[in-house]
């Protein structure tokens, strides 16, 4: 599954522990691209982290034991650092596609009002900061689908000039 | 005096009045697209944007696209569509082409496309 499903997961799970910003950082390292979503939810305790893990059937915790399994067998990582303040998961893979962020992103778009969503990607060749409260005064009204295809163009177009189309 | 199919479809009337009262706006048609984890290996994503692309293309106004979470059922991905006064319909095994007849057909002409539904 591509790095850009596997951000759907993490950010519902920060949504469902009613962040109230979710920040996703997007980076080229390692020969690799790593994932990182954090957020300052209410977290996830270790009963439902372990189940989650073990893909049993948990409340929270969405799609992490397939996220481990993926990126550990790409040769990356996974960690994860959960508290009742807040949650980072951080996920290292080699050779994955990432797939487009864009498409990703606008799943959210009707919680954006709610919950701030920011999405910073850094590589070699440059940076790019997309910030939801920002979607109006840079794009076009909130109701307008066609608001929702000009931010998934430039996310899109965006990250593939980042990252080379990997 | 009603008969009791007048006062059954009265009453799923107001069940689905109720129903979408709770969900969108007067006059909104709303479409909610199952991101479960079974989903969204299936294609959710793409078939939550090629409702966007298809919406947009058409200069369909008052269509809210939302995220919905696991729809129970066997055929992912899955959509759920709301008319404004009607019922909810829901779809499985979507895909971009099967959107664009859900677009044409249910939501621009207001027929439910029988065979997507779910059985």
């Amino acid at each position: 599954m591509e790095i850009s499903k596997h951000l759907v997961d993490l950010v519902v799970n920060s949504l469902e522990a009613l962040a109230k910003h979710v920040l996703v950082l997007i980076t080229e390292e390692e020969g690799g691209i790593a994932l990182e979503v954090s957020d300052d939810g209410v977290g996830i305790n270790e009963e439902e982290l372990r189940k989650a893990f073990r893909g049993e059937k948990a409340p929270r915790g969405r799609g992490l034991s397939l996220l481990k399994e993926v990126a550990e067998s790409s040769g990356g990582s996974l960690s994860y650092a959960s508290t009742e303040r807040g949650t980072v998961v951080r996920a290292l893979f080699r050779g994955v596609p990432l797939g487009q962020v864009g498409d990703a992103l606008i799943v959210f778009w009707q919680e954006m009002p709610i919950t701030v969503i920011t999405l910073s990607a850094v590589t070699g060749k440059g940076g790019y900061v997309f910030d939801s409260r920002l979607i109006e005064t840079k794009y076009g009204s909130y109701t307008d689908t066609e608001t929702m295809v000009k931010v998934r163009k430039d996310v899109n177009y965006t990250l593939t000039n980042l990252f080379g189309g990997k | 005096m009603k008969s009791i199919a007048d006062i059954n479809a009265i009453r799923e009337e107001m069940q689905s009045k109720v129903l979408i009262r709770d969900n969108t706006k007067e006059g909104e048609t709303h479409v909610f697209v199952g991101m479960g984890t079974t989903g969204l290996q299936s294609g959710a994503v793409e078939v939550f944007n090629a409702f966007v692309d298809e919406i947009t293309s058409r200069l369909v106004k008052n269509v809210r696209i939302s995220r919905a979470g696991n729809m129970d059922v066997k055929d992912q991905p899955a959509a759920e569509v709301v008319l404004p006064g009607k019922a909810p319909v829901t779809y499985a095994g979507l895909n971009a082409e099967k959107v664009k007849v859900i677009v044409e057909k249910h939501i621009l002409g207001g027929e439910p496309v029988t065979e997507y539904i779910v059985k």
